[in-house]
């Protein structure tokens, strides 16, 4: 009973802190400058017309002739009766923006996700069993640079290399161009070629490298640290003394150990580098995902549309981070949240 | 981007930010980094229907319909509503589903497009004009008539006040004249309406609005109309998934739009150009379009889409002043120059009451900023050369420019500058060694310019350098479009004490003295104006008139009246009369100086080597246009242009 209670205190706290941030967001974006409103002005002014007048006319079609608590509450309404409203940037409905958009994100940031989780992780564990040996060290660079590197240079690199170069060097007599990658993601590929075509998949591998860099070089550095931390407990000892082997003493003891602050950075530090991260590698890659999404809503002041994925990215941090708690629990039965 | 897309004769007035060629750029998006004006011109709001009658025929080529063209864009279209259309990059995408009304084909014929006829009447007070017959709408609403445009013109675009139900921003085009009264339309045929002019336009082709404008069937608009539901509209799937562009009315149908991605449009096989105009002049309409699809690949970053254009991922897209000589030579890219882009720049001199005095008060002292400024000298070094000398607020291949004689020249001259600057001020200001001072020590001017453009931050930076020899110290501030416009063009009387004498809007809140914006500015750099060329008053009026409604620079003088000249030149019944009364107005402009006029745009377009047949003269790197009619006009390509196959 204790535990049921602790979490529907917490799904309780997911809503009001999801209702939370929506709430300022929708007043930030209440308080910006309405780029649209200034067009209608500066055109009608350069025409000899009512700059004034148009201005009116714009906030009158696109709502904001509306008291603000008006709007308010029928936003929130309509977040409720999942009307989430018309977008006016991209002239379709904000359930049908997300509908469309989603898939785009999920196939690059998913695979870099288990990319970097795996990856990540084995790269530090790794490190941390062998510290300061010849491997360690190759892992500490792939660390430093992915940490170091800034996303928006490398992916725009990438495609001079792999685009562009590609197309007509050649290495020892070979040609490169058989390896070349297209320059942009092509939106049309994965509708009539197929999500899972080779055409779409190559596509893919340079926003999924570019990505990964930064989470895998936290993940590792995460890892890392946890296993350097455990390495020469006394349980470990005494699993080595009674003849386990390196990969029985990491996978058997240290790992479980190790997981448990390992995966309050999962949400928390992968969503956020992801969902960062993601903004600029739709941007150079001209993927129609998410992160475009959203950034093309705040830029046109597109309130509907910038809400939609607020909202859902929020309740998935918030959300995941009680999943995370109750991992714990699994994790480490020493935890226990009844009598919280 | 595409040259060609553009809104006809009929030229949107625009402000522009200087994009890397100083080409024009639409005015919706045209504020943020994010938007196109910082970019490769997008979409170009120049040229004319089709191709000069007097260029020479390019290489020929056998050309057969087939292919798909991808061009690179930097601008994202705001919908697919042919009412709601505030920027070029929208126009341009709704152009490949829906031709022109018409359009012009040199200065004085027209060029048909849904209207077989359009004829002024002598005394210009009249316009007859004529529908082809046969022209079939998407959906169910049958064949286009007299009856559908005269219903929009009367419902939905000349409506104004409390009577306007739909709220359209181009309603202002048809009140004309001094009194600004209402052009009139009326149904006169099947087929055929026409239209009452309250004032004589001479020059009525190039400011006709309708040639430019596009209507819906009078079955879907009027139960919206009668209901007076404008959001309804806008959002029915008629609109929003374009089925009106189904039937024969444009060259091609729309496929998909992918958000943030694509526009797709494949070739519509009943386009009514082939069987209604065919051949005309030079052009062959009789196989167009000749791609088999049409794709618009939208890019946020500039130089993804260059790097598409050199690896074939694209066909077509804007190169940026600073990279053409990247593409020159180029073995897989051919490119296409044309000088005869409508946008005008200029450097930008505050003559309201928080700029420096001196600048309203004195010529010379603009002379003397003109010759520190050096145009000539902008050009070559922060415009590659990619760019059209001017004198004056007219591009100098435009109809009304005065001979040179007639104009007022900079010849860059710091000595001459000097002896300007002391001439041009009081008492109070002299050099004092090598600096020039002022009542308050050393002067000190402050600069603002546009941001992410770097020639606009060479030419500030060179200036700064110019002024410094001048003995004048400055400050630059970078500032993004939309805060360029809101804190330093925009301005209230709020911000000075008491009240204006009259006040016309945002961008002109008053006298100079009785309205200012929010920050104190002496110079900017990055902001110009689109003018059509062979329609070039309404920009004056608006810009250069004391009480022009976007005369944010609070320019005023006694000598000429601006008004008058213009409201006798746009009612004047013959081109010569207009002829006389435009230059005579542009070489006072010049002569004035209100700002230091410097260029107009220049757009370079890179191809794909295996599209053939441009219009105009042949290059070592590709063609150049020979006239401002010449564009790459690829929603209505004739036999001129179209790819080769493979």
């Amino acid at each position: 009973m204790g535990m049921k209670w602790y979490i529907a205190r917490r799904i309780a706290w997911t809503v009001f802190a999801t209702w939370l941030a929506l709430t300022i967001t929708f007043g930030l974006l209440a308080l910006s400058p309405s780029a649209g409103e200034l067009q209608a002005a500066q055109q009608a002014a350069m025409q000899g017309g009512n700059a004034e007048e148009a201005k009116e006319n714009y906030q009158e079609r696109i709502g904001l002739d509306k008291p603000f608590h008006e709007r308010y509450l029928d936003w929130l309404v309509g977040i409720v009766t999942l009307n989430w409203g018309w977008s006016i940037s991209r002239q379709q409905t904000v359930l049908t923006a997300i509908g469309n958009a989603y898939p785009y994100s999920l196939q690059y940031i998913l695979p870099s996700t288990i990319f970097t989780t795996f990856v990540g992780y084995g790269l530090g564990l790794w490190g941390g069993m062998h510290r300061n040996q010849p491997s360690d060290y190759a892992g500490m660079v792939i660390a430093f640079f992915g940490i170091s590197i800034p996303n928006f240079w490398f992916a725009i690199m990438l495609i001079l290399i792999t685009g562009v170069w590609f197309q007509d060097a050649a290495v020892l007599g070979v040609a490169l161009q058989p390896f070349k990658l297209p320059v942009f993601y092509d939106s049309d590929v994965p509708i009539s070629q197929g999500w899972l075509s080779v055409a779409n998949i190559k596509q893919l591998i340079l926003p999924t490298v570019v990505l990964s860099t930064a989470s895998l070089a936290a993940q590792m550095r995460y890892s890392r640290a946890q296993v350097l931390e455990y390495v020469n407990s006394d349980f470990v000892k005494t699993a080595r003394a009674k003849g386990g082997s390196d990969a029985y003493v990491l996978f058997r003891h240290i790992l479980r150990v190790a997981l448990v602050p390992l995966t309050n950075i999962l949400v928390g530090t992968v969503l956020g580098v992801v969902f960062a991260g993601s903004l600029i590698i739709e941007q150079v890659f001209q993927i129609p995902g998410l992160g475009q999404l959203i950034f093309k809503g705040i830029t046109n002041n597109d309130t509907a549309l910038v809400l939609g994925p607020v909202l859902i990215s929020t309740f998935l941090v918030i959300f995941g981070n009680l999943i995370e708690d109750l991992l714990y629990t699994v994790l480490d039965p020493r935890v226990d949240y009844s009598d919280r | 981007m595409p040259k060609g897309d553009k809104e006809t004769p009929f030229q949107r007035r625009k402000v522009l930010q200087t994009a890397g060629a100083i080409g024009a750029a639409g005015l919706a998006g045209c504020s943020t980094n994010t938007d196109a004006t910082e970019e490769p011109p997008t979409e170009s709001d120049s040229g004319g229907g089709g191709a000069d009658e007097t260029a020479s025929p390019t290489e020929a080529a056998e050309l057969t319909v087939g292919g798909d063209m991808v061009y690179a864009s930097l601008s994202t279209p705001s919908s697919l509503n042919p009412y709601r259309v505030s920027d070029t990059t929208t126009s341009a995408r709704i152009n490949k589903i829906l031709d022109y009304p018409g359009g012009a084909s040199d200065s004085e014929t027209f060029d048909p497009g849904w209207f077989k006829s359009w004829e002024l009447s002598e005394g210009s007070t009249k316009v007859t004009y004529e529908l082809h017959e046969g022209l079939e709408w998407g959906g169910d609403y049958g064949t286009m008539t007299a009856e559908d445009v005269v219903y929009t013109l009367n419902n939905v675009l000349l409506l104004q006040g409390e009577d306007d139900w739909y709220g359209h921003t181009d309603t202002d085009f048809y009140y004309i004249g001094p009194d600004s009264e209402p052009v009139e339309y009326e149904v006169t045929g099947e087929l055929t309406f026409e239209a009452t002019l309250p004032v004589s336009k001479a020059n009525w082709l190039h400011e006709d609005p309708l040639l430019g404008q596009w209507w819906l069937p009078k079955e879907f608009v009027k139960p919206y109309r009668d209901a007076g539901d404008a959001d309804g509209m806008d959002k029915d799937s008629y609109i929003t998934d374009a089925v009106y562009g189904n039937g024969n009315l444009g060259p091609y149908e729309f496929d998909n739009w992918t958000r943030n991605s694509q526009m797709a449009f494949t070739r519509n096989d009943n386009y009514y150009r082939r069987e209604k105009i065919g051949e005309i002049g030079d052009r062959d309409y009789t196989e167009s379009p000749y791609w088999e699809t049409l794709t618009y690949q939208q890019f946020d970053e500039s130089s993804t889409a260059l790097s598409a254009l050199k690896t074939g991922e694209v066909d077509l897209a804007g190169i940026p002043d600073g990279k053409v000589s990247n593409f020159r030579g180029n073995q897989s890219t051919q490119l296409y120059e044309s000088p005869f882009d409508n946008g005008v720049f200029w450097l930008n001199l505050n003559h309201r009451a928080n700029g420096w005095d001196p600048i309203r008060e004195s010529r010379k002292v603009r002379y003397a900023i003109g010759n520190a400024f050096d145009p000539d000298t902008i050009i070559e070094e922060a415009y590659n050369g990619l760019a059209v000398p001017l004198r004056t607020f007219h591009p100098s291949w435009g109809p009304y420019y005065p001979s040179e004689d007639k104009l007022t020249s900079l010849p860059g001259d710091i000595e001459k500058a000097r002896s300007q600057l002391e001439a041009g001020t009081s008492d109070e200001y002299g050099y004092e060694g090598d600096q020039f001072h002022g009542p308050d020590g050393q002067l000190e001017l402050s600069m603002v310019r546009t941001t992410g453009n770097p020639s606009v931050e060479i030419a500030s930076n060179y200036l700064k350098q110019r002024l410094s020899e001048l003995g004048i110290k400055s400050t630059i501030e970078a500032k993004q479009w939309s805060t360029l416009l809101q804190d330093y063009a925009m301005n209230s009387p709020d911000n000075v004490e008491g009240e204006p004498d009259w006040s016309i809007g945002s961008f002109n809140g008053g006298p100079w003295d009785q309205s200012v914006s929010n920050e104190q500015w002496d110079i900017m750099l990055g902001l110009g104006f689109s003018t059509s060329p062979y329609a070039p008053w309404s920009a004056v009026r608006s810009t250069l008139a004391e009480k022009g409604t976007f005369n944010l620079w609070g320019y005023t003088q006694d000598e000429y009246d601006i008004q008058e000249f213009i409201g006798n030149a746009s009612t004047a019944s013959s081109q010569e009369e207009v002829q006389s009364q435009m230059t005579e107005m542009f070489s006072f402009i010049s002569k004035d100086m209100p700002f230091i006029f410097t260029s107009s745009g220049y757009n370079v377009t890179g191809l794909n080597n295996s599209v053939v047949g441009l219009p105009g003269e042949k290059t070592d790197d590709g063609y150049k246009a020979t006239s401002y009619f010449q564009t790459i006009n690829e929603a209505q390509p004739s036999k001129l242009y179209a790819r080769k196959q493979e």
